[in-house]
């Protein structure tokens, strides 16, 4: 006897809130000057993006360092108006593996004092990269493969274990393997990104556009506002 | 410095209010420039009501101050905003720029709702508007129906003829005579099959849920006036460097004139019986044409019914938004939220489009319903009877909770709506792009060069959706979820819309192949027939 | 429905199977289609979620049976798949499942694959994969060719060299107008005058929408092609050696503009393993609509398990095992049935249809299967041989930008017929769009671009791109993984491929699925017909990537089980090659009833109310994707037996 056939239900909950950057407001305060500039202009309209609030000295060395290695911009990273929060969640991500060599990697990019240029650009300059990896790499085998997970992690979405990274560098047939970080994260990896690209499965682009060439590389990973911004 | 002066800052709002313009119709999208301007734009915007006495943005329910009569009066009078006003700072240092903006962005969504919802005669009048009274959008001189405009027969549409279908007319007629208003509703398979044929939403007592799709003027005059109401049309030489971009809301800064730009909108309806109380619902007394069904012969009735509004997606294309602000509203009854359903405590007894007391069991959640799905001429847009003799029911939950943000904001707007329907209404959220290098790139309040609406210089189109995913429990139901791609996001799905291509693909040069089908973030050029 | 009632039962609910569903409900025909796997979901979140977390993201990895553990791992700790076939009620082959430890060994692999036949000659593996989900093989790319009328009259033309070749019992103008029905039904992009080649003709019509634009790669691979010396070309054996090679874009179903209420192509690169918008037609959407009909339903999880055959010679009634999956995807349960219907259609692809067929042997008249008088049943298994070939342009060349648009966009058709056909068998070319993604994975077993980005950082050279194994940072990393990537390209190549006797699925006598049935066993290898078109394909390359000045980086794997050598030129040459995805000839179409097993209305010769249907019919395998063919056969197919049933 046939019977009909009922749709599935949609599994069990998804993920809630985790796109929002939310604090709790837990103070109160007023825009001082607001009630008098109030009188004569209806209010400010600010398209220019602000610092953001001093920021956790951790979590600001993870996104130097990330920066850094990696070669794109850090306000690319992690914008001030920050919808993704890939920065904090890569931090949280690492961090929650407890591994010593983390805490090396975020005090040798404190050590070493890195200039992040003002936009447009804001790529952090060859010399000081190279500084860095070496400083990094005069620290050891653990950190150093460890900054290439970090690097790989924002590249691909995916983390690819520092020991796995060492034993490639010694026999190039070793097998690699890599877990993806989260959907999300394979959506926001730069490495496509580099490549004038997206990645494979992600396209944020309009019908016809592989049939131009993409925009200049600065377009993808430097900060830039084309405009005169406000 | 703390200050209740309401007044003080009030005072050139007072001003603004006393000289407010009941909405007229937009200037003629033609009038571009500025100086033309002469409505009257909402310019209220979060954190000035902050630093008058209220408190918008406390996120503790307790200490929900109520809203003073004065402020109540500015929000519900001002009017529709022009473009959003939003900024990086908010009252709590620390406070990500993320969220300030989202409050803002969140807190013009509400004035933006109230706007259009105000009496269509009256548009300060929202706080005296009965459930039935007639809303602005309702109005035919300001909102027109997706289908009035994409006609058959390359049939050239007019903002004024409102396009009755053959199978209403008589009914319409005899209503006319006794001066009844109806309005109506003509319904496809997108009006009750919801995008990409994900499927139809069945409420508690078995009728179908009607989508319906409408634009204002400026939209109108756009589509009309480069001859996009047609495939022909949009296919033609004269079409063939087309850059589609619907004129932007904007306004100056220190006149607060300016235009609100294109707006379109999706509106969910619920089918009100003798079973509902109406007076929960902003109604309406409707004919509605039912849609063409292959397995049927003849043609598809019309039936009176009345229809109560349960979802509202308003989407406003602004110069500091070209990839548009898109708001989504729901009647506060549709459907509990997943935390409800997990901890099995709902909030409320009843719900448009859920039943506490069915298990998951019996009731899968989410499920779309068996079908077809094609709504039978005889039965009058009630769900055909499963294969067993039972009725089915849609049995939906909000997949993403609400942020406490958004419940707060909800519940001080819904206060200060409470003596009226729209009371009963909460926001979903409002969805923006937040990547400023992206946005700025293309918008004219950043001056840049040449706004880039067919985005070919960008690499990404939807600069940065923020929040990344939304979806309404009426109009995306069966798609909800945080996945990239697949799951329910207004601008990741919108930035995919384009219209027929107006233009051949083959050819080497570059610059030929430019603007190929792009429509502006909508899905309603390729209605066109 | 009652059973009394049905009209046709149809197994399976890929290609065939979905579009003959609809236009049999389009008649109001009563329909039970049976399904083997998972049911249509209501959204793709499942599917893409999967995808994106796969870490080898081979074209079954979206869907069900997963081949996935929670972490998206595919082996675990000690190297073995995650997924045992032996256990999976309703399996599939899967690529993972492919290199040298595997191919051959039936607790890793789905398809019991033979090293080698009776005499001892050595066998090679079948790669090529399917899914098994309502939908079919969803996981297609989306090239919607037709084939040129030579294609159906291989014996004819070329039979006096080439004895296995048979001519169709169908010629092109009478499966033309069902080639434009198929395009209209699925929503095919193309342009007439460029597809007007080798005999193809349109008297039906035109395609339903304009064809999808080309690449830069394209572009540059079309320049390289078009000044060609004819003394370099004549290793083509065409009718003259050709002075340039037309690449010309590819007919496909995916949307160029709104089409059917889907949205058109957002180049997400992603066409296989799935779109992310359907904005490529697969089968959900045929079986969607024909399930729209209140005389259509399907019940999924149910795999046909015998065709019980009447004294009459006709089918009486299908048995099937029904079976309930917990939310871990593990069998919890299964019950058997049975169902009658006037006309049995069996749309379970190349391998799962001679299979079921070659299982059923009850009764007087199936002691050799079901439809199998001929002894043709799993006999003649083809499938495009696929050639692949990667480079990189010099760096002082524009770069081709891949990874962007649809994975394919153009190719080259034009050397698929030709007097060389006497001797070797035919190419088509396919221009790739995602540079060396997939094809590198033949040789360093992970994908790109992970293997070019992890060379440079992590300092070693997989890819060959990093000679000196430099690990770089900042700046000078990206700008070099830029200049390397933007410069990437790869092409394939599908072969003609005779139809062999000796390449057979049978069932295997020791290997079980889930549910206790018997699975496929694979009997395969190239003939040298074949292999000479590699050979030729090969010396295209070469001669492309001059053109080109492009740097061959084509390799090898060292334990590839699908290697062998040639001497070419007098260099001895590794080549091998991959499944192209197209399971064909297993049940073939023919006039003779002893040489054959359906005629060309897929309809079998030993009993009239049965029809098998698919690219098991194809007696022959062009060099065309197979897809719009068995379309095309569908529609026509369906249109007789609604007149018949």
């Amino acid at each position: 006897m046939t019977e009909r056939d009922h749709r599935d239900t949609v599994s069990a909950a998804q993920d809630g809130a985790g796109d929002h950057q939310v604090t709790a407001i837990s103070r109160r305060t007023v825009l001082a000057g607001a009630a008098a500039t109030a009188a004569l202009s209806f209010g400010v309209d600010a398209m220019a993006e602000t610092p953001p609030a001093a920021a956790d000295a951790n979590l600001d060395a993870f996104l130097n360092l990330s920066a850094a290695l990696t070669g794109i911009a850090k306000k690319m990273l992690a914008p001030d108006t920050d919808s993704l929060g890939m920065g904090k969640g890569y931090f949280d991500f690492v961090d929650g593996k407890k591994l010593s060599d983390f805490a090396t990697l975020l005090q040798v990019t404190k050590d070493a004092n890195l200039q992040i240029p003002p936009p447009p650009g804001g790529i952090i300059a060859q010399p000081d990269v190279d500084r860095l990896a070496k400083a990094i790499a005069d620290k050891g085998d653990a950190p150093k493969y460890l900054a290439r997970s970090i690097m790989l992690m924002w590249y691909l979405g995916a983390w690819y274990e520092p020991s796995v990274l060492k034993a490639l560098a010694k026999d190039p047939k070793a097998i690699v393997s890599y877990t993806v970080v989260s959907p999300k994260a394979y959506t926001q990896g730069w490495l496509w990104r580099v490549a004038q690209a997206h990645p494979m499965g992600y396209s944020d682009m309009q019908f016809g556009y592989w049939t131009r060439k993409p925009e200049e590389i600065s377009d993808f990973i430097e900060f830039r506002i084309k405009g005169k911004g406000a | 410095m703390r200050t209740r002066n309401w007044l003080g800052f009030g005072l050139v709002n007072i001003l603004a209010v006393a000289a407010l313009a009941t909405w007229s119709e937009p200037a003629a999208a033609q009038a571009q420039s500025q100086a033309a301007d002469t409505f009257k734009c909402n310019m209220l915007h979060a954190e000035q009501t902050v630093a008058g006495s209220t408190d918008l943005t406390s996120s503790d329910p307790k200490k929900l101050t109520p809203v003073n009569e004065s402020t109540k009066d500015l929000i519900l009078k001002f009017g529709l905003p022009c473009d959003a006003i939003n900024i990086p700072d908010g009252p709590v240092p620390g406070t990500p720029a993320a969220a300030n903006r989202q409050r803002g962005f969140d807190f013009y969504s509400w004035l933006t709702f109230i706007a259009l919802n105000a009496p269509a005669d009256d548009p300060t009048g929202i706080a005296k508007s009965s459930p039935d009274t007639k809303a602005v959008w309702e109005d035919g001189k300001m909102f027109k129906p997706l289908l009035d405009v994409m006609l058959a027969n390359n049939e050239l549409p007019t903002w004024e003829k409102a396009v009755i279908p053959p199978a209403c007319q008589s009914l319409y007629d005899e209503r006319k005579r006794e001066h009844k208003d109806r309005m109506l509703v003509k319904m496809i398979e997108e009006s009750f099959n919801e995008p990409f044929k994900t499927g139809a939403l069945i409420d508690q007592h078995n009728n179908y849920a009607i989508f319906d799709i409408l634009m204002n003027r400026v939209m109108f005059d756009y589509i009309v006036d480069h001859k996009l109401y047609n495939q022909q049309g949009q296919k033609s030489d004269e079409n063939a460097n087309l850059r589609v971009d619907f004129l932007g809301g904007h306004h100056d800064k220190m006149t607060g004139l300016g235009d609100p730009g294109a707006i379109m909108l999706k509106v969910s309806w619920k089918i009100l019986t003798d079973q509902d109380d109406k007076r929960k619902f902003h109604h309406v007394e409707a004919l509605v044409a039912m849609p063409e069904n292959s397995d049927e012969k003849g043609t598809p009735p019309c039936i009176e019914r009345t229809l109560g509004l349960v979802g509202m997606h308003i989407v406003h294309k602004t110069v500091s938004r070209p990839q548009w602000i898109w708001t989504s509203f729901e009647h506060a009854d549709n459907v509990p939220e997943v935390k409800e359903v997990q901890a099995h405590d709902f909030k409320k007894k009843y719900y448009n489009f859920f039943d506490p007391a069915c298990n998951a069991q019996k009731c899968p959640i989410n499920a779309t319903p068996p079908r077809p799905w094609d709504p039978e001429y005889a039965a009058h847009l009630q769900f055909h009877k499963m294969a067993d003799g039972k009725q089915f029911h849609s049995q939906i939950v909000r997949m993403v909770n609400l942020t406490d943000e958004t419940n707060t904001m909800n519940r001080q707007f819904q206060s200060i709506l409470s003596k009226t329907v729209w009371s009963n209404y909460i926001m979903i959220g409002t969805q923006w792009p937040s990547s400023f290098p992206c946005t700025g790139d293309h918008s004219t309040i950043s001056g840049a060069p040449v706004p880039k609406t067919d985005f070919d210089k960008q690499p990404d189109m939807n600069c940065a959706p923020a929040p990344t995913f939304l979806a309404n429990s009426t109009l995306e139901t069966f798609s909800q979820g945080t996945i990239p791609q697949a799951s329910s996001s207004c601008m990741a799905c919108h930035g995919n819309a384009t219209g027929y291509l107006r233009r051949s693909a083959s050819g080497t040069d570059e610059q030929k192949q430019k603007f190929m089908n792009q429509s502006d973030f909508t899905f309603m050029l390729e209605k066109a027939r | 429905m009652a059973d009394d009632d049905i009209d046709v039962v149809i197994v399976g609910s890929g290609f065939a199977g979905s579009l003959i569903a609809n236009e049999l409900a389009k008649e109001h025909k009563k329909i039970v289609i049976l399904e083997a796997g998972d049911r249509v979901p209501p959204n793709i979140n499942d599917y893409m979620e999967r995808f994106y977390k796969a870490s080898i993201k081979v074209p079954e990895s979206p869907y069900t049976p997963s081949l996935f553990d929670e972490n998206g791992h595919a082996f675990d700790d000690k190297g073995h798949p995650v997924e045992d076939p032996g256990k999976v009620a309703a399996g599939r082959p899967s690529a993972i499942a492919l290199d040298a430890s595997m191919w051959s060994d039936g607790t890793k692999s789905y398809l019991v694959q033979k090293t080698e036949d009776k005499d001892k000659r050595k066998l090679t593996p079948f790669s090529s994969t399917y899914d098994r989900v309502a939908g079919g093989t969803a996981h297609w790319l989306g090239t919607s060719l037709r084939f040129v009328p030579k294609d159906f009259r291989m014996k004819s033309e070329y039979g006096g060299s080439v004895p296995e070749f048979v001519d169709w019992p169908i010629d092109y103008d009478e499966l033309e107008k069902w080639y434009h029905d198929a395009e209209i039904e699925i929503g095919v992009s193309g342009n007439v005058a460029d597809q007007s080649f080798h005999g193809i003709k349109f008297p039906s019509g035109p395609y339903p929408m304009p064809q999808i634009p080309n690449s830069l790669t394209d572009r540059a691979i079309g320049k390289a092609l078009e000044k060609l010396d004819p003394a370099e070309t004549a290793f083509l054996g065409m009718e003259q050696a050709p002075t340039s090679i037309a690449v010309r874009g590819l007919p496909a179903a995916r949307n160029s503009q709104p089409y059917k209420g889907r949205r058109a192509c957002a180049g997400n690169t992603n066409c296989i393993p799935i779109c992310p918008i359907q904005a490529k037609y697969d089968p959900t959407v045929s079986l969607n609509d024909a399930l729209n009909h209140k005389n259509v339903e399907m019940m999924s999880n149910t795999v046909a398990s015998d065709i019980i055959v009447g004294d009459d010679k006709l089918v009486k009634e299908i048995r099937y095992i029904r079976y309930r999956l917990d939310s871990n995807g593990k069998l919890v349960g299964k019950v058997n049935g049975s169902i009658k219907a006037k006309t049995y259609v069996i749309a379970a692809n190349a391998i799962e249809t001679p299979r079921l067929l070659l299982m059923s042997t009850k009764g007087p008249h199936t002691k050799n299967g079901v439809a199998n008088s001929s002894g043709m049943v799993g006999q003649h298994l083809m499938d495009h041989p696929y050639y692949v070939a990667w480079g990189q342009l010099p760096m002082t060349a524009d770069p081709v930008y891949p990874y962007r648009g649809p994975l394919i966009t153009s190719g080259i058709g034009d050397l698929c017929d030709g007097p060389f056909r006497a001797k070797r068998g035919a190419f088509r070319v396919d221009i790739g769009n995602e540079a060396w993604n997939f094809v590198i994975a033949s040789v360093v077993k992970s994908s790109d671009p992970n293997v070019t980005a992890i060379d440079f950082i992590n300092g070693v050279n997989r890819s060959r791109l990093n000679s000196d194994s430099k690990a770089l940072f900042g700046p000078a990393l990206t700008d070099t993984l830029n200049r390397n990537l933007t410069r990437q390209f790869r092409i394939g190549f599908l072969v003609e491929q005779t139809p062999d006797p000796g390449n057979t699925v049978t069932v295997s006598k020791t290997f079980r699925d889930g549910l206790g049935l018997l699975r496929p066993e694979i009997s395969y290898s190239l003939s040298p017909y074949t292999k000479a078109g590699i050979v030729a394909a090969y010396k295209f390359k070469n001669l492309l990537f001059k053109m080109l000045h492009a740097t061959d980086f084509t390799r090898v794997g060292d334990d590839d089980p699908s290697k062998w050598v040639e001497t070419i030129d007098g260099q001895q040459v590794d080549l091998n090659y991959t499944g192209a995805g197209h399971i064909m000839g297993t049940y073939r179409m023919g006039r003779a009833e002893k040489d054959s097993v359906v005629d060309s209305f897929q309809k079998s010769h030993d009993h009239d109310n049965l029809y098998l249907v698919g690219s098991g019919t194809f007696p022959t395998s062009a060099t065309a994707n197979p897809t719009l063919t068995i379309a095309a056969l569908a529609l026509r197919t369906a249109d007789r037996i609604a007149k018949r049933v």
